[in-house]
């Protein structure tokens, strides 16, 4: 009771401060500049005088992340009374971007694995939804079903081989199916993180391909309500998404919630036909509640997310005809059909700061409902997967320069079905526990490594006791950078597991969503993954670029493979596995930046990437070798009531793919423009207005790794778009 | 003040959506050649609509579509489909 009421006085309480000055080379200072302290994922900002000032209840030895555009990122640990002086050193060129790591509170310069850090607003100037901001990073691809069904490929991986986490809890979001998107919009999130390739020592099981890390925006640190209000519009879908965000804080506590509306009519393709039931809506709401003392961090994250995705090209013909799958008209209302789906994401996360050690305790709980609607009224499939998590980490410095970090994952999955005319899978049971543990070297002269190890146990149960199995694992990873000068190398070793999804052993039944009759297979193996990466960058005053490559070899791969075969009209697929697979490539990103010109920045980043079986076939949906260029052109700040801020023009060129499967399509080039300019009004600014054309030259293109691709539907022409945010 | 009317007003704008009860349903059949056959059953709203996709029809006469002949019997809810109105081509 004490506690509680202690709780609700505490803000009004006066909290000591400890201040701060941040400046650049010459001495100046530099306002704007964004800090924030990782613990308690707070953030404040240096005023015109380049102070700013900490709470002294932030937790001790907390990460201090300080960053401002066109200077070079730096963390330091907080200790409450110092007197921070800071000094950031001017960038000119900012190849791999410096920012810290939520996963593990790194910068990326000190990174041993593949992890890249975006803020989310560096991603989507031009798109509209997460997993299309993403596919704006080198070796990253987007697979879709129309413009509402995305699911973000790493390397060539996808599905269940990718992970996404939310704030540390893994959203489950039945991904074994094509059709099945990412399930989360970009509400709220402030940052991405990629782990490209093999990640099961943070994330466990099924971490082969990688992990999508996504972080919350950071609270607002003792400041009144802060409104801000995002409102698109994009022509060829008639897309209209409003976003609204509250943040208030008062001392310890702290509270961001938002909320949001999207809904997208039918696209219109190059030829001014519309892809019938390519509409969607989607309607999200989020709220996160901060609390610290400065032996204590929790913070209380709830997420609801729910989608009303119609499947495009679905037809009852063996071969419909563009004609059949096409309209003259578009409609946003929903049809069938259409996949109904909803997700609630529980998170509490309590962190406890010990006079040398840490603990950290996630306990998390994601709901999520799929109903499918070939009918109007009576659903094909309605399942419900009930996740529970625990995550334990404990970490302590050994010395000025060891840590070591041991934890646990344990987790409780139910698969439940409703009442429906299909019951693709049995109602299961899946139980996981992992332990790991992990030892990383930092010294001061820009020398860092890491070795770790973890074990995991996956129990599948199916719930009328026909059948039940347990995988075991075991991950390793090593890691090493070295960075003198202007050179940066990273290398890693990684290995990493998947074991096989429930609905890939026990499937047996009509997809309606795929038009496929798939059947499982009870004795597949766990798929095991080893990935050695190595990175080699150079940064100069006015050039950069970063070489990266990869490869990554896969034994027992699963895969969906085509019998020659129909039940019930439909197309027998079924679940197999190959002996061993090799997926090679190299990712290179070059930034170039003209004395002559220093608002000027081209950026342009290679892909390529091929992926192998054993006897020497092709994969199936690996994405097109691709570059991507973007030229920008920062105007200088005037203080003005209307400020033109930048131009931007992105290309991106996506080769042929001829290295396909058996039985799958191949696919021609092309090419993609885009181009926009942003504004800013009024101080702080009140309003950001960016004014865009989508593929300026409505080029009619079908991506490699569409699902519409054997239709030969192209995605959408020409289009133009509107994004203003109004900051109250 | 402001700041809530804004937010209220922009509440409002979210909440505007719309459904069409009713739908034009059909027998599906396929023939010998693997072509579906449609048989018309009109259009259904509700819970007649509900029924008819849960429980099925029964055709009591053989009906003639084209140069087919759709055998009489009973056709279960997955043999019913039932269309939007405004597809379009």
């Amino acid at each position: 009771m004490g506690r509680l009421l202690l709780f609700f006085l505490l803000p009004s309480y006066t909290i000591a401060q400890t201040l701060g000055i941040v400046t650049n080379e010459n001495n100046q200072p530099l306002s704007g500049v964004e800090v924030i302290i990782m613990s308690t994922a707070t953030q404040v900002e240096t005023d015109d005088k380049g102070t700013f000032s900490i709470d002294n209840s932030t937790p001790k030895r907390s990460v201090l992340y300080f960053s401002k555009e066109g200077y070079k990122s730096q963390t330091i640990p907080f200790i409450a009374n110092d007197k921070f002086e800071i000094t950031l050193s001017e960038l000119h060129v900012n190849i791999d971007e410096v920012e810290v790591s939520s996963i593990n509170n790194k910068l990326s310069s000190n990174q041993t694995l593949n992890i890249q850090s975006k803020k989310m607003t560096q991603l989507n100037a031009s798109s509209f939804n997460l997993v299309e901001s993403l596919s704006k990073i080198s070796g990253v691809e987007q697979q879709t079903t129309g413009n509402g069904i995305q699911k973000v490929v790493v390397r060539g991986l996808s599905g269940t081989r990718v992970v996404t986490l939310m704030n540390g809890t893994r959203i489950e979001n039945q991904q074994w199916g094509t059709d099945h998107g990412i399930g989360v919009t970009d509400l709220g999130i402030g940052k991405v993180e990629l782990v490209k390739g093999p990640a099961s020592i943070i994330f466990g099981a099924d971490a082969l391909g990688g992990a999508l890390y996504l972080s919350d925006e950071s609270f607002n640190n003792n400041k009144p309500l802060e409104t801000k209000i995002i409102t698109q519009f994009e022509s060829a879908s008639m897309l209209i998404n409003n976003q609204i965000g509250l943040k208030w804080s008062n001392k310890a506590i702290k509270n961001n919630t938002l909320i949001e509306y999207g809904s997208v009519a039918d696209y219109r393709l190059p030829d001014k036909t519309y892809l019938f039931n390519s509409r969607y809506s989607q309607m999200a709401f989020k709220t996160a509640l901060g609390y610290n003392t400065d032996k204590w961090v929790m913070n209380l994250r709830y997420q609801y997310n729910q989608n009303t995705m119609g499947i495009p090209a679905h037809s009852h013909d063996t071969e419909p005809t563009l004609d059949q799958l096409t309209s003259s008209s578009q409609n946003r209302y929903p049809t069938r059909p259409t996949q109904f789906n909803a997700l609630h994401l529980l998170n509490i996360e309590n962190s406890i700061y010990f006079s040398n050690s840490t603990l950290k305790v996630i306990l998390a709980n994601s709901n999520n409902r799929l109903e499918e609607f070939e009918a109007w009224t009576v659903p094909e499939i309605d399942v419900y997967l009930n996740s529970s998590q625990l995550n334990l980490l404990y970490s302590k410095p050994l010395s000025k320069y060891l840590k070591w970090t041991i934890g646990s994952q344990s987790g409780l999955q139910l698969n439940l079905n409703q009442p429906a005319r299909t019951q693709l899978i049995a109602n299961t049971k899946t139980t996981d526990l992992g332990l790991y543990s992990l030892l990383e070297y930092s010294s001061k002269n820009h020398l860092s490594s890491q070795i770790a190890i973890r074990i995991d146990n996956r129990k599948i149960d199916l719930q009328d006791g026909s059948f039940s199995k347990d995988y075991k694992a075991i991950s390793l990873s090593l890691g090493l950078a070295k960075q003198w000068e202007e050179h940066h190398v990273r290398m890693s070793y990684s290995s990493a597991f998947r074991t096989p999804h429930f609905y890939e052993l026990l499937a047996n039944g009509v997809h309606h969503a795929t038009r496929r009759y798939e059947i499982g297979d009870k004795d597949l193996n766990i798929e095991k993954g080893n990935q050695i990466d190595f990175s080699y960058e150079w940064t100069g005053h006015h050039l950069g670029f970063i070489i990266n490559p990869f490869y990554h070899s896969i034994s027992d791969f699963i895969t969906l493979n085509p019998l020659d075969s129909t039940i019930k009209n439909v197309p027998v697929f079924r679940y197999e596995q190959l002996d061993n697979v090799e997926l090679k490539g190299v990712e290179l990103n070059i930034h170039f930046h003209p004395h002559f010109a220093h608002q000027l920045h081209f950026d342009i980043g290679l892909s390529l990437l091929e992926g192998k079986s054993k006897d020497g076939n092709f994969l199936s949906y690996m994405p097109a070798n691709n570059t991507q260029s973007t030229v920008r052109y920062l105007f200088s700040k005037r203080h003005k009531k209307m400020q033109l801020k930048t131009v931007f023009m992105e290309h991106a060129f996506h080769m042929a793919q001829q290295n396909t499967a058996i039985n799958e399509k191949p696919s021609e080039a092309y090419h993609l423009v885009d181009g926009g300019l942003t504004f800013s009004f009024y101080k702080n600014p009140l309003f950001n207005l960016t004014l865009g054309v989508k593929n300026i030259f409505n080029e009619s293109y079908v991506p490699h790794l569409s699902n519409l691709k054997p239709y030969i539907i192209p995605n959408q022409g020409r289009s133009y778009f509107i994004k203003l945010i109004t900051n109250l | 003040m402001k700041k809530l009317s804004l937010i209220l007003f922009i509440g409002v704008l979210f909440a505007c959506s719309d459904s069409d009860e009713c739908h034009d349903c059909h027998i599906a059949w396929e023939n010998a050649q693997g072509q579906e056959v449609e048989v018309e059953l009109g259009e259904f709203c509700g819970a007649q609509l509900s029924d008819l996709e849960s429980n099925g029809d029964t055709l009591a006469e053989p009906t003639v579509v084209g140069m087919d002949t759709v055998p009489a019997g009973y056709y279960p809810g997955s043999s019913i489909h039932c269309e939007e109105h405004d597809h379009a081509h």
